[in-house]
C-alpha cells in the first residue's frame, strides 16, 4: 500500500477527527463573528480558564477509558483546596510540602472509591456519589462555610503558580500542558496505558489475558485523586482563596469534555488528545458567546444545545471520514 | 435440717456506720453547692428574667456573609440564655431552604431565624406560623410578603445599598478614565435572588442618578458572572468582557459575595495597574475584599453589618416574645468603606472573627 494511503487511513480513523474539524470550524466561526475572538489575550484566557478542569479531566479521561467514573471530582477538589489552606494560612505549612500532602491525600481519597468499586464491589456510580457527599460534608465542616484566604501572594509558591515563565502563556497552563503530555504518553505508550483500554474493552478478556483489572481500576481512581490535589494547589497558588463550593459541577463538565473529545461512555476507547481539544471547545463555546453578546441566561442554553450539535456533527464526519477512506482504499487498490 | 438465722443485734459500730452513711449525703451536696462560680448568683441575678428559649438559625445557604450572622445571635443568646442551633444545608436552592424550614418547624423551636429571598418560601413561613413559633426574617427579605405575614426583618435596603453602590461606580468611573461615557459591568453572582436581582436594578438607578446629577452618560450591562458557585470561572467571564469591550469598560461592580473578590483578581491577573484604567467595587466587605481595596484593585466595598443584622435578628425575637412588641423592619446601616477607612473595617472583621473563632464556629 502507497505510504499516503497509509497516512490518510490513520487520520481518517482517528476518533478525534471529527471534534478537531469542529473545534477548528468554531474557532474560524467565532473569530469571523467577534473580531477579538482570536486576540491572543483572548485565546490565553480560554487555555488558562481550561486548566484546572484540564487537570481533572485527565484523570477521568484514564478512568472513562477503564470503564469507570468518578462523580467525586469535584468535591475532592474542595476538599483538597480546603485543607490545601488549613495548612498553609492556619498552620503555617511551607505550601510546596503542603502541597505534596494534599496530592498523596487526594490519592488516598481515590484509592478509597477504587477499593469501594473493586472490592466492596459497589458501582462507580453509587461509591462515588457517598464519597462526593461525604467530602462536600468534610469541607464544611473543616471550614465552617467560611472561606480561607491568604495575603500572603508575594510568596515563590504564589509568584509561580500564578505567574507566566513562558512569554504570557500561564504557568497555571504550563502545569496543564504537562499533565496531558505526561497522560497521553502513560495512556498510548506503556503497557499499564494498554492495560487500561483492555480493562475498559473487555474486562473478563483482560483478566484472561493475565491483567490484573482491578489494580488497573484502583490505580486510574488513585491518578484522579492525585490530580484533584493537583488541581487545588494550582487553585490556591493562582487565586490564593479556598471557597468551600470549589469544584461544584466539575465531574459533570469533565466528563463532558472527555466525552466530546470521542472517549466513549462505556469504556475501552479514547484519548487524552481528544480531551484536550473536547476541553478547548467547551471554553471556546462560554468564551466565544460572551464576546458575540449573548445575554446571560442564554449561556447555559447555547452551550447544552452546541454540545448536542457538537457531539451530533462528530458522529456524521466520522462516519462520512470512515466512507470515504474506503472507497478511498478501494480505489487505490484496483 | 434447715436452720433459721436469728437477725444480727446492731451493735455500736453499726450503728455509726449508718449514721455516718445518714450526714454523708447532705455534706455531699453541701460541698457541691459551696463549689459553684461564687458570683454565679450575680451574673444570674444580672440577666433578664427570661423563659429558656431555642433559637434556631436558618440561613440559605453557607457562605463567608453568613458567619458574622451567626457571631451576633449567639452572642445575644448567650445573654439571655436561650439555647442556639444552626443548622442548613450549605448549597443553596429554594427547595433546600424550604426542606430545612420544615425540619425545623417539625423539632418546635420557640424561634425560627431564616431568610425569605423568595416567594417560593412563603409555605414554610406560613406553616412555621401556625404552629406558634416566633419567625424574624434577616439578611434577604420580600418586603411585600414580609409585611403580610406581620414579621420582623432586619436587612439592609437594597434600594439604598444599590443607589451607593451605582453612584460609586459612576463617580470612581469618572475619576479614574477621566470620561463621561462608557460601559459599567455589574456582575450578579445569584440570578433569581430577590435580594441581588433588586440590588442590580437599583445600581443601575445609581449609576442614573449620577450620569442626571453630574452630566455622565455612563451605561450598564449586567450578568451572571457564576461568582458565588465558581470563582475561576468568574475570573475568566469577567477577562471575557474586559477583552470584548476594550476601552469602552470604565468600570466593574459586583452585587456582593464573592463577585469583588473575583473583579480584583481579574484586574490583576490582566496586568491592570490598580486604580488605573478600570474603576472596581462591590457590595459587602470581606476580608478578601479588603485585601483588594489596600491593594488598590478596588476603590470601594459596602459593609452591609452583618453582625448587627445577627445581633438585632435575635434582639427582635426576644422582644416580641417577651414584650410583645409589634414587627418591625430594621435596616442595618451599610457604610461606604474606602482606602481611607479600610482600616477600620479590617479591625471590626478581625474583632467578630476572633469571637467566631472562641465560639467555636470557625477554626479559620
Amino acid at each position: 500500500m502507497r505510504k499516503s494511503g497509509l497516512l490518510i487511513n490513520r487520520l481518517i480513523a482517528r476518533r478525534e477527527l471529527g471534534i478537531v474539524v469542529v473545534s477548528t470550524a468554531t474557532f474560524i466561526t467565532f473569530s469571523t463573528i467577534a473580531p477579538r475572538f482570536a486576540s491572543v489575550p483572548n485565546v490565553l484566557a480560554i487555555v488558562r480558564e481550561a486548566s484546572l478542569l484540564g487537570v481533572i479531566s485527565v484523570g477521568m479521561t484514564f478512568l472513562l477509558i477503564a470503564g469507570e467514573f468518578d462523580l467525586s471530582v469535584g468535591a475532592n477538589f474542595g476538599f483538597l483546596l480546603t485543607c490545601l489552606a488549613y495548612l498553609t494560612v492556619l498552620h503555617k505549612v511551607n505550601p510546596f510540602a503542603a502541597g505534596a500532602m494534599i496530592m498523596l491525600l487526594g490519592s488516598a481519597v481515590g484509592i478509597m472509591n477504587g477499593l469501594l468499586v473493586t472490592q466492596a464491589r459497589l458501582q462507580s456510580f453509587i461509591a462515588t456519589l457517598g464519597s462526593m457527599a461525604i467530602l462536600r460534608g468534610a469541607a464544611v465542616i473543616i471550614s465552617g462555610g467560611y472561606p480561607v484566604s491568604t495575603r500572603n501572594e508575594d510568596q515563590f509558591f504564589y509568584r509561580s503558580i500564578g505567574g507566566h515563565w513562558l512569554w504570557r502563556f500561564p504557568n497555571l497552563s504550563l502545569a496543564m500542558a504537562t499533565v496531558f503530555i505526561a497522560g497521553g504518553i502513560l495512556l498510548a505508550k506503556t503497557r499499564f496505558g494498554a492495560a487500561i483500554y483492555a480493562t475498559g474493552g473487555d474486562s473478563e478478556a483482560a483478566s484472561c489475558n493475565g491483567i490484573d483489572t482491578a489494580r488497573v481500576k484502583v490505580i486510574c481512581f488513585a491518578i484522579t485523586g492525585g490530580l484533584c490535589g493537583l488541581a487545588a494547589v494550582l487553585m490556591f497558588g493562582w487565586i490564593g482563596l479556598a471557597p468551600y463550593n470549589a469544584g461544584n459541577g466539575f465531574e459533570l463538565k469533565a466528563i463532558a469534555a472527555a466525552v466530546v473529545g470521542g472517549t466513549s461512555l462505556f469504556g475501552g476507547r479514547g484519548t487524552v488528545f481528544g480531551t484536550f481539544v473536547g476541553l478547548l471547545l467547551l471554553g471556546m463555546l462560554t468564551n466565544g458567546l460572551i464576546l458575540t453578546g449573548v445575554r446571560q441566561f442564554w449561556d447555559g442554553v447555547a452551550t447544552g444545545v452546541l454540545i448536542i450539535c457538537v457531539a451530533a456533527l462528530d458522529q456524521f464526519v466520522r462516519r462520512s471520514a470512515v466512507m470515504m477512506a474506503q472507497r478511498y482504499a478501494m480505489a487505490t487498490d484496483l | 435440717m434447715e436452720t433459721v438465722e436469728e437477725p444480727e443485734a446492731l451493735t455500736r459500730r453499726a450503728m455509726l456506720r449508718i449514721g455516718v452513711s445518714s450526714l454523708a449525703l447532705p455534706a455531699l451536696s453541701l460541698m457541691a453547692a459551696g463549689c459553684r462560680n461564687p458570683t454565679a448568683k450575680q451574673a444570674h441575678a444580672a440577666e433578664p428574667r427570661t423563659k429558656q428559649r431555642r433559637l434556631v438559625w436558618i440561613p440559605q445557604a453557607a457562605g463567608d456573609w453568613e458567619l458574622p450572622i451567626r457571631v451576633g445571635q449567639l452572642e445575644f443568646c448567650r445573654m439571655v440564655n436561650w439555647d442556639y442551633q444552626h443548622i442548613g444545608n450549605p448549597i443553596y436552592s429554594v427547595q433546600n431552604h424550604l426542606d430545612q424550614l420544615d425540619e425545623a418547624i417539625a423539632a418546635k423551636p420557640d424561634v425560627i431565624i431564616t431568610e425569605l429571598e423568595s416567594a417560593g418560601m412563603l409555605s414554610g413561613f406560613e406553616r412555621a406560623l401556625e404552629r406558634g413559633i416566633t419567625v424574624v426574617i434577616v439578611d434577604q427579605v420580600v418586603s411585600t410578603e414580609a409585611a403580610k405575614l406581620g414579621l420582623w426583618s432586619i436587612s439592609q435596603d437594597p434600594v439604598v445599598l444599590g443607589q451607593l453602590n451605582g453612584q460609586q461606580a459612576a463617580q470612581w468611573a469618572e475619576r479614574i478614565s477621566a470620561k463621561k461615557t462608557g460601559v459599567i459591568l455589574i456582575g450578579n453572582g445569584n440570578p433569581g435572588s430577590a435580594l441581588i436581582d433588586a440590588l442590580q436594578t437599583s445600581t443601575e438607578a445609581g449609576v442614573a442618578t449620577y450620569n442626571r446629577d453630574h452630566g455622565a452618560q455612563f451605561t450598564t450591562e449586567s450578568f451572571a458572572d457564576s461568582a458565588f458557585d465558581d470563582i475561576a470561572a468568574s475570573i475568566s467571564k469577567y477577562s471575557y468582557h474586559m477583552e470584548q469591550k476594550g476601552d469602552d469598560l470604565v468600570a466593574m461592580v459586583g452585587l456582593g459575595g464573592a463577585s469583588g473578590i473575583a473583579i480584583w483578581k481579574t484586574l490583576r491577573e490582566n496586568d491592570i495597574t490598580p486604580g488605573k484604567q478600570i474603576a472596581a467595587g462591590s457590595t459587602d466587605i470581606f476580608p478578601d475584599q479588603q485585601t483588594g481595596i489596600e491593594e488598590g484593585y478596588l476603590q470601594w466595598g459596602i459593609d452591609q453589618d452583618f453582625l448587627v443584622m445577627g445581633f438585632l435578628s435575635a434582639a427582635a425575637a426576644w422582644m416580641q416574645l417577651e414584650h410583645g412588641y409589634p414587627a418591625w423592619r430594621m435596616d442595618s446601616p451599610g457604610q461606604v468603606i474606602t482606602r481611607a477607612n479600610v482600616d477600620e473595617a479590617r479591625l471590626r472583621t478581625d474583632r467578630w472573627m476572633l469571637r467566631a473563632r472562641e465560639l467555636g464556629l470557625t477554626a479559620s
